[in-house]
């Protein structure tokens, strides 16, 4: 007769405190936030998020350093030289696109191609939470690179407004939260289709290079179409435009022609389509992660 | 010889994989139909001043730099990460062989596919509008532009593993915005290049595309001679990079 | 130099060579030297080895210190590489190409031929039957053997080998060995680094111990034992009365511990012949035969556990 024998080598079940699927979400939400900023990894990670959010404050400190000078020589410039946050938000969403490039590859696609997936599915996580988890992580830096530049802009101007900070605060704090909205929109607009390439691509880069290409394409490429007067309908197809043409609305602003302005659709058009491209984004990538369980 | 030959040969293999190519000539078709829509039945001179907007825009300033930006950057880029670098660096070749045949392959992966598009969009208005002359003009431009985004990108994406994504910051950030503000800028940009080759065969198309070119002078023979030159200090950069570097 | 570090008739000379990265030293001070034949390299999981094997491929430039294959620094001759293959420890294959077409880029790229090369390596590695088929289906020891078909192709004179049977069956892992022995004995110089302490005393006759990256042993095993005078040498010795036979030699000032088990008795000793001097006449003088009389760490893997535990 065999016999067998197990020997204590020490090893002990946890007896502390389980904390479950909100534990395993906060978890991986600090995770993502980690890749995406290079937090506790190589200095050569962080290079990347950082430069990109150093560009996109710099113009706002840049004219803040003005504003403060040219004060001193005449009571209005200061204010006069400052662009509007409507603006301001042409370029950060620039910035926004090619950070939500960077991040939704990077948190989506290794765990993938590693097979890593494997490690999620067996805690106690569904593949929604997963990918709650990571949108999370991306939406908080996403935003907090769209927002911080306004923040920055905004503090700026108060500190050089002639009424004085508290008054310009009380006065305009609006344009708070309508910048919040509007980086949200953008943040949704961009992440969904990100999400969306992410999800099918095998390395990172290729994510990355198709979001920024078919974005960018989109505005030149429907601009043609409904500039025959035939084709607009393909205004809707415009991606960059709508998040700023809905801004512009919230705003009360108007930077530039949108192309589904030109295409004859409304403001809520726009926002409509953001939510469709969104819904429909988010429920094929929901469909392919539990087709890869 | 036939070294350099097959590492040009399976260096096109691997940058030309089916999924790329599918997901790629998706993108080049964009500017054919945007053509197609644009151009129409319009008359001669009217199709060739629509074309120069966003046709012209969608393949040379979106389509073109994003191509040459994800083949470049894979073309050591793919062999580093895939860790078969090794593979080649323990073969009796000089260094620039071996650069210079990714950097071959990553031009003319990239010639293929927007050559493509630029040759059917060149069609289009050859069959639509009677301008077919824009062709050569376009194959040109699109060979001038990639050899040098090539060149670059190529070393891009052996020193790093983000390569596509500083270059897209380059692309839609410095080429786009910060170049196209200051005239000055224009001969530091790489698909301005082209762009001055264009012109020169195309001069019909000067007003309207002076502003764009800031202070370039049109000229195919001096845009080629800069892209060779970026080339060849792009292989020569290269070799020293990986006679130096650990390859880790 | 005739010292066991260093072989006749060297073909790679491994110079003070020391490579750090930032604050972590990787292989420190290490001179040594390969011939033709098959020599080991052991060590431990992060031990140097495979920054070793790099630095000798050309791959990684020495900190301090200079590697020389066959008279040349590779890394500012690489038509050095003529006479140097590398198996690496990753996975450094193309997917998309066939075995043979793997095969054969390498014989083209070391300037051979291609077509008989390539196929004669195939059929050395036994992938005649899979030569046509993508290497992104393979096992991983079917990628092993197609990376090894690859490094034979052209009959180099050195053949570095990380790790070679990662992945193989016991057949295949039993193939390769014999393969890699004849291509010792043949007078290539055969360098093997592996884990698989059990396959390098099958396939070496010459053994380097790397620890913590700096030289800890070399030669072969049972004379890196014997200078292991600070360790006691333990031996089985199988008696019918083994009591009696533990109780003769536990007076011995040699002996430090003696256990019994069964008809075994287990003894540690500083001084192995004198206890195989002394043996015969105890046994003797009580009436005993010795059936067995056996150490029992003179294998690589006990040598390799004492080199570590020294750290």
């Amino acid at each position: 007769m065999s016999e067998g024998v197990v020997f204590d080598l020490g090893y002990a079940p946890h007896e502390g405190e389980r904390l479950g699927r909100p534990g395993a979400l906060r978890a991986l939400y600090r995770d993502g936030l980690r890749k995406v900023l290079g937090l506790r990894r190589r200095a050569r990670s962080k290079v990347f998020p950082w430069m990109l959010l150093g560009i996109a404050v710099l113009p706002a400190l840049f004219f803040i350093a003005f504003g403060i000078l040219a004060g001193n020589l005449a009571d209005n410039l200061a204010e006069a030289t400052f662009f509007s946050h409507s603006r301001y938000f042409e370029m950060t969403g620039v910035i926004g696109l090619i950070f939500v490039a960077l991040a939704s590859s990077e948190l989506l696609v290794p765990d993938r191609v590693h097979g890593v997936m494997a490690v999620y599915a067996s805690r106690p996580l569904s593949m929604v939470d997963y990918l709650a988890g990571r949108a999370a992580s991306l939406g908080t830096v996403v935003f907090a690179f769209m927002e911080i530049p306004h923040l920055v802009l905004f503090f700026g101007r108060a500190w050089v407004s002639d009424g004085g900070f508290g008054s310009y605060v009380v006065e305009n704090v609006s344009v708070l939260w309508e910048t919040s909205l509007a980086s949200l929109l953008y943040f949704v607009m961009y992440a969904a289709l990100g999400f969306l390439v992410a999800s099918f691509a095998s390395r990172p880069a290729i994510a990355a290079g198709v979001l920024v290409g078919v974005v960018s394409i989109s505005g030149p490429a429907t601009d043609a179409l409904v500039s025959t007067g035939t084709f607009r309908v393909a205004g809707l197809l415009a991606l960059q435009h709508h998040p700023g043409y809905v801004k512009d609305w919230i705003m009360g602003d108007d930077v530039r022609r949108w192309i589904p302005e030109a295409a004859g659709f409304g403001p809520t058009a726009s926002l409509a389509a953001i939510v469709v491209i969104a819904a429909l984004s988010a429920a094929v990538v929901v469909r392919r992660y539990r087709s890869l369980r | 010889m036939k070294a350099f030959a097959i590492m040009l040969r399976h260096g096109l293999r691997q940058l030309l994989g089916w999924r790329r190519v599918a997901g790629l000539g998706l993108l080049m078709l964009v500017p054919v139909v945007v053509t197609l829509a644009v151009v129409g039945d319009l008359g001669d001179a009217a199709a060739l001043r629509r074309f120069h907007e966003a046709p012209f825009a969608t393949l040379m300033l979106v389509a073109l730099p994003v191509v040459a930006l994800i083949l470049g950057a894979a073309a050591l880029g793919d062999e580093r990460r895939d860790q078969t670098l090794s593979f080649l660096l323990v073969r009796p070749l000089k260094r620039e062989a071996i650069v210079g045949a990714k950097l071959l392959s990553g031009w003319l992966a990239t010639v293929l596919l927007v050559g493509g598009g630029a040759a059917l969009s060149g069609l289009v208005m050859g069959l639509s509008a009677g301008r077919g002359d824009v062709l050569v003009p376009l194959l040109v431009a699109v060979a001038i532009s990639t050899l040098g985004y090539a060149s670059i990108f190529v070393l891009l994406g052996y020193v790093t593993g983000r390569a596509v994504l500083y270059g897209l910051a380059y692309v839609f950030i410095w080429e786009s915005g910060i170049t196209g503000a200051v005239d000055a800028l224009a001969t530091v940009s790489l698909w301005r290049i082209g762009l001055s080759a264009y012109v020169d065969m195309v001069p019909e198309s000067r007003p309207q595309l002076r502003d764009v070119l800031g202070n370039l002078t049109p000229g195919v023979w001096g845009a080629a001679a800069k892209v060779v030159v970026i080339a060849v200090l792009a292989v020569a950069i290269g070799g020293l990079l990986l006679r130096h570097r650990d390859a880790t | 130099m005739t010292t066991p570090a260093f072989a006749a008739d060297a073909t790679i000379e491994v110079r003070a060579v020391s490579k750090w990265f930032g604050q972590k030293v990787a292989v420190s001070d290490v001179s040594c030297s390969f011939g033709p034949g098959v020599t080991g390299l052991l060590g431990p999981n992060g031990a140097g080895k495979t920054t070793l094997l790099r630095m000798v491929c050309g791959l990684l430039e020495p900190s301090d210190g200079e590697v020389l294959v066959l008279g040349e620094n590779l890394r500012r001759r690489p038509g050095g590489y003529r006479n140097l293959a590398l198996v690496p420890e990753e996975d450094a294959v193309y997917g998309f190409l066939t075995t043979r077409e793997f095969v054969r880029y390498a014989a083209v790229l070391s300037g051979l031929g291609g077509a008989a090369e390539a196929d004669a390596a195939i059929e050395a590695v036994e992938l005649q039957d899979a030569a046509d088929r993508p290497i992104s289906g393979f096992s991983k020891g079917m990628r092993q053997r197609a990376k090894v078909a690859a490094a034979l192709v052209g009959s180099p004179g050195v053949l570095i080998l990380d790790e070679p049977l990662n992945g193989t069956d016991p057949v295949q892992r039993a193939r390769l060995i014999a393969l890699f022995r004849r291509l010792g004995d043949e007078g290539h110089t055969v360098v093997v680094s592996s884990h698989v302490l059990a396959e390098v005393e099958r396939t070496a006759g010459r053994v380097l111990a790397i620890v913590d990256g700096k030289l800890a042993a070399a030669g072969d095993v049972a004379a890196i034992r014997r200078a292991m005078t600070n360790i006691p040498y333990r031996v089985r010795i199988e008696v019918e009365d083994p009591r009696r036979l533990a109780a003769a030699l536990a007076g011995d000032e040699d002996v430090s511990s003696i256990g019994v088990d069964g008809r075994l008795l287990h003894v540690e000793t500083t001084d192995l012949p004198a206890l195989g001097r002394r043996l015969p006449a105890a046994a003797r003088s009580l009436d005993l035969t010795v059936r067995l009389f056996e150490p029992e760490d003179e294998s690589l893997e006990s040598v390799f556990r004492y080199l570590v535990r020294r750290r």
